[in-house]
Parts: structure tokens; sequence; C-alpha cells
């Protein structure tokens, strides 16, 4: 890291300097959350309030009314049920099915690893495309079932890799004399290698987590059925179809909110809530994974 | 002498197994899934009807290929695809680069972490939710749109979604917020690794903080700033299918539609299979061709490779 040692003479162009990295750090500030911050006080503000006049800084007449329609709507409740479903079962399959991977990669004993690599490295240059993985889906049966969400993308090579880098830092003491005591190789798959690689787990389970529970193509395209749908896509439409408006005077009106005197959610409002409820939970487990993604990143950025 | 040489290998075929146990399920999903798709492929050869066996379609060699190509449809989603791309390699490009060196310069490490911290976060963000997000606040009675009329700069709403003229330049700062941050990181991770001692004799030297910016941090994160841009000219011909589906719309159409749209709505939408799987080749072989062009190249220039 790169220090300033002397303080107290700070040149002119320091000053410069210090100040073209300022504003351009709190542009960036402000333009990233900003938005997110705007979103929030919408979502907490009285829908017919907030449209009678822009709001800025704080919410008008806060009331959780929104979020209330939005767990209260029965597409829009299940679709966040189906959302958490799908993010737990990919998360732990795939790191389970791409640790194991990685690992066995790594290991010089294992016969035509150089095949296999090659193998996995292929599919990051080249795929079949949309269509044709349609067809396959197709075939397979997994159109319009939960499994059309997990399978499909269970091994990420890209996530593997960065694992495989991880693992190759383990020290090979600690393997030999596992064996040493008798270990079978699953046991220390299990044993040693999970536990130590709980960095690159971390990180591995944030990706594959974060693009489970924001991916909307899966369910706009591979699935029909109501009650399957996730929370990006049932948000989606609400934006989009024709029928939102249809759908969001439905919702407000089952809500039994009085529209007539100028108080009650909007389509805008009920937007805003559904969005801050599909950040939140990203928001809740961000800090804690921060400073693992950084340094997986890093390590991937380096090594790959 | 037989005996123990069976012995020995089933002693190896024992010693193997677990290790091929490990990677079997990884790879027989990449069989399924990575390259099943790839076999499939045929059908772009081919009339495909659906409850046909691939295999007993009829070949019809390149007529897919000849139809498409003398599609205007097909060359509007492709321009824009390109012009999408290019965009995206030339105005997206620097921003992480700024944004790292900025960030670099800070005098304050919390005010860096908070920065860095805060960027990074519409990474994780759906781009349903980054989409309806923009669409709302640069609607005729959104956020922006009030600010500026509240402000006298304009005195009638702008009308930013529907006029094609202003989509590309909308999507490319909606991408732009997306994912700057995140890029960011591995330009951040190339400054930490320059060597500190460089700095210091730099300063004896005489050198100001613009000078060590251009002289030293530069050159020593040129290898990863190539690398990155050799990694974006693969994805020329793609298009971002978020963007497109989720920005675009009726009215924007003629510069929102992008290759992978044209591909969805031929294949799924009008069921032309084959004919849409045509399109996705055609776009893949072209990609591919440029990685391995940009490969070439990067060999050539420097001892920086990608494979």
């Amino acid at each position: 890291m790169k220090k300033q040692g002397h303080k107290l003479r700070l040149t002119k162009e320091d000053h410069v300097v210090n100040m073209i990295a300022g504003v351009i750090a709190t542009v960036v500030l402000i333009v990233t959350v900003y938005p997110i911050y705007y979103s929030a006080i919408y979502s907490i503000s009285d829908g017919q309030a907030a449209q009678a006049t822009q709001i800025y800084f704080l919410p008008v007449s806060p009331t959780l009314e929104n979020y209330k329609i939005v767990f209260s709507d029965s597409m829009l409740f299940n679709s966040y049920i189906m959302n958490i479903l799908r993010t737990v079962t990919a998360t732990i399959t795939s790191v389970f099915l791409t640790v194991m991977t990685a690992y066995g990669i790594t290991r010089k004993e294992l016969r035509g690893r150089r095949v296999y690599s090659l193998l996995a490295v292929f599919t990051m240059y080249f795929s079949g495309g949309l269509i044709p993985t349609y067809l396959l889906l197709q075939s397979l049966n997994l159109l319009n079932t939960f499994w059309v969400y997990i399978l499909p993308g269970m091994l990420s090579v890209y996530n593997m890799m960065l694992c495989m880098a991880f693992i190759r830092d383990i020290p090979e003491t600690l393997i030999e004399s596992a064996r040493l005591d008798g270990a079978q190789e699953f046991t220390i798959l299990l044993r040693i290698i999970f536990p130590l690689s709980k960095p690159i787990i971390a990180t591995i389970a944030l990706f594959v987590g974060v693009g489970a529970w924001n991916d909307w193509y899966a369910s706009a395209y591979y699935i029909y059925d109501q009650a399957l749908m996730t929370l990006p896509t049932v948000l989606m439409r609400l934006v989009s179809a024709t029928d939102a408006q249809q759908k969001m005077n439905a919702l407000i009106q089952s809500s039994g909110v009085n529209v007539m005197n100028n108080q009650g959610p909007t389509p805008d409002a009920i937007r805003h809530a559904t969005m801050l409820v599909s950040i939140i939970p990203i928001m809740c487990v961000y800090p804690f994974l921060q400073k693992y993604f950084v340094k997986g990143v890093m390590v991937g950025a380096i090594k790959a | 002498m037989k005996n123990q040489l069976r012995q020995n290998t089933w002693s190896k075929v024992k010693r193997q197994l677990p290790f091929q146990l490990m990677v079997w399920p990884g790879l027989i999903f990449l069989l399924i899934f990575a390259y099943g798709p790839m076999f499939g492929l045929i059908i772009a050869f081919q009339d495909y009807r659906i409850g046909v066996s691939f295999l007993e379609n009829p070949f019809v060699g390149l007529a897919h290929f000849k139809e498409f190509l003398s599609d205007s449809t097909f060359w509007m989603a492709f321009k824009n695809t390109v012009q999408l791309s290019l965009l995206k390699m030339f105005v997206i490009f620097p921003l992480p680069i700024i944004l790292a060196l900025a960030l670099n310069e800070l005098p304050g490490v919390k005010y860096k972490k908070i920065v860095q911290t805060c960027s990074y976060f519409p990474h994780f963000i759906s781009y349903v939710v980054v989409a309806t997000l923009w669409i709302n606040l640069l609607d005729t009675r959104g956020l922006v749109n009030n600010s500026l009329l509240a402000l006298n700069v304009i005195d009638a709403p702008i009308e930013f979604w529907t006029d094609p003229a202003k989509f590309k330049a909308l999507a490319t700062i909606v991408d732009a917020w997306k994912t700057v941050g995140w890029s960011a990181i591995i330009y951040f991770a190339a400054i930490t690794g320059v060597n500190a001692e460089l700095y210091e004799s730099a300063r004896i030297d005489g050198a100001g903080r613009f000078a060590q910016i251009w002289y030293i941090t530069l050159p020593s994160i040129m290898g990863t700033v190539i690398i990155m841009f050799l990694l974006s000219i693969g994805g020329l011909v793609s298009g971002n299918l978020d963007i497109s589906r989720l920005l675009g719309n009726a009215f924007n159409k003629e510069s929102s539609y992008i290759v992978e749209y044209y591909v969805l709505d031929m294949g799924l939408g009008t069921l032309r299979y084959s004919f849409a799987t045509a399109v996705g080749l055609f776009q893949s072989l072209i990609s591919v061709s440029l990685v391995i062009f940009a490969n070439i190249v990067s060999k050539k220039a420097s001892d920086v490779s990608m494979f």
C-alpha cells in the first residue's frame, strides 16, 4: 500500500490529485447509493402522497402498507418462497459439486486429468446456445419443473477454476499425513479440504446464491406454471406485461384501502416495495461475505 | 507372476477409483448440460420438427443461414448488438480503471472502503430490479423528469424510454451503473500488486502524483488492462439479453432489439427451432473466432495470453 508519508507538506499537486480523487469517489458513491435509497423511501411512503409531491430525501406519510400488500398477495409471496427454495438448493448442491470436482481435478493421482480439464475449459468458450439448450431441457422433461432451476447450472467451470486455484495452495503434507493415518480419500475431502476451503466456499456460495436469487431467464422461458415462478419474473411482469395495470389495481382493491381520500398504495409504491423485498436479503448477507469475495475474485484474477 | 500383475492393476484401479468418482458427477453434468446442446446444434442444418428424433429430420444444408442473412430484422438486431458492444468496449471499459486509480489516490482509507463496498453492490442486484428502478427514475413522471421540471431546466417531461434515439445511451448508463464498481476489483488487485519501492524512488527523483500515476501505476496495470480489453473483444457480437429484454419495449425496439432476442423470438416465439439455432450458431462461431484472434494478438503483442 502506498502511503503519503509526508502529510505535513502537501504540494499543490497533492491537493489537486486528492480533490479529483475525492470528487470521483463521491460522485460514484452518490450515483450508486441514491437510486436505492430513493426506492427505499418511496417504498415506505404512502403511494398517493408520493405521487402528489416529488420526494427526495424523506418519505411522505410513512407506512408499511406497500409491504403488507406485497406479502399478502399470494402470487408475490409464493414467488418469494420459490426464490428462497431455489437459491438455497442451488447453493448447497452447486458448492458441494464444485469443491468435489475441483479437488478431484487438482489431484495429480487422477488419470486423465488433462482431458478432463480441457473438456471443462472448452465449455467456457463455446456453448450450444439458447435454442438447443431449450430443446435439451424439453427432451429431458425438465421444463416446468423445479429442477430446471438447479441442474443445468450445477457446475460452473469458472467457479471450479477459482476453487482449484485455492485448493492448490493447501499444503500437500496435510493430505499425506491424513492418508498415513488411514483416512479414505472421501474422508480427506470432507474432513480436510472442505473445512480448509471455507473462504473460497463463501465466495462461490455468494456467486451461486446471488446468481440464483437474481435470475429471471429460467423462470421466464422454462416455466409456465405460476406456482413455480420466482420473484424477479413476477416483478418483471408487474412492470412490462400489459395486464400489469389490471393486476396492480386488483392488488390495491383487494387490500381494502380507501382510494378516495387521496391516501393509499399506488402501483409505483408497490413496485418499489417489491424491489426492496428482493434487495434486502442480499443486503443482509453482503457485509459478512464481502471480505471473502473480494479475496476470491482477486485470487481468480491473478491465477486465471 | 501373472497373479501379481493382476493384483497390481487392481490396486491401481482401487487407488484411482475415489478420484474418478469425485470428478465424474461434475463431468456428467457438463456432458449433459454443456455438450448436449452442442450436439443439438446439428438441427441448424435440418428442418426440425417436434416429435421427430433429431437424426431423422431432413437435412437442408445452409438454407436457414441464407434465409436469416437476407432478413432485414436480423441485420437490425446484429447492428444493435455490435453498437451496444462497442459502447461497452469504449465507453464503459475505461470507467473501472479510472475508478480504481481515483480510489487508490484517495487519502482516507475508511472513505475508500465505504465507496468500494457501495460500488460493488449493484453487481448483486437482479437486472430486473435494476431495470425497474431506472425505468421508474426516468419515467415521464419519475424523479429525473420531476427534478428537471422543478429546476426549470425543461418545460415538458423528456420521453426517455420511448425514444429509440436515446435507448443506447440509456442502456449504457444503466449497464455502467450495474457493472463499473465490480469490474474495478480486478484493477484494485493489480494496483495492490505494484511494488511500493517504485513510488518511493520516483518521489526521490522528484516525480509528482500525476507523474507517479502516469509512469508507474498505469504501466504496471497495463497488462491487466490489455487482457481485459482482449477478453471484451470476444463479446463484440454477443448482446446483453438483460438490457434488451428488460429495458427494451415496443417503442424503442429499432435500437434495443439484439440477436439473442431475435433468436428467442424466432425459436420460442414462432417455434422455428432450426432457423433460430442457425442464427445462434452463426453468432457463436463469430465469437469464438474473435476470441482466438484476440488471443493471437495478445501473444504477439506481449507475453500475456488468456489460455
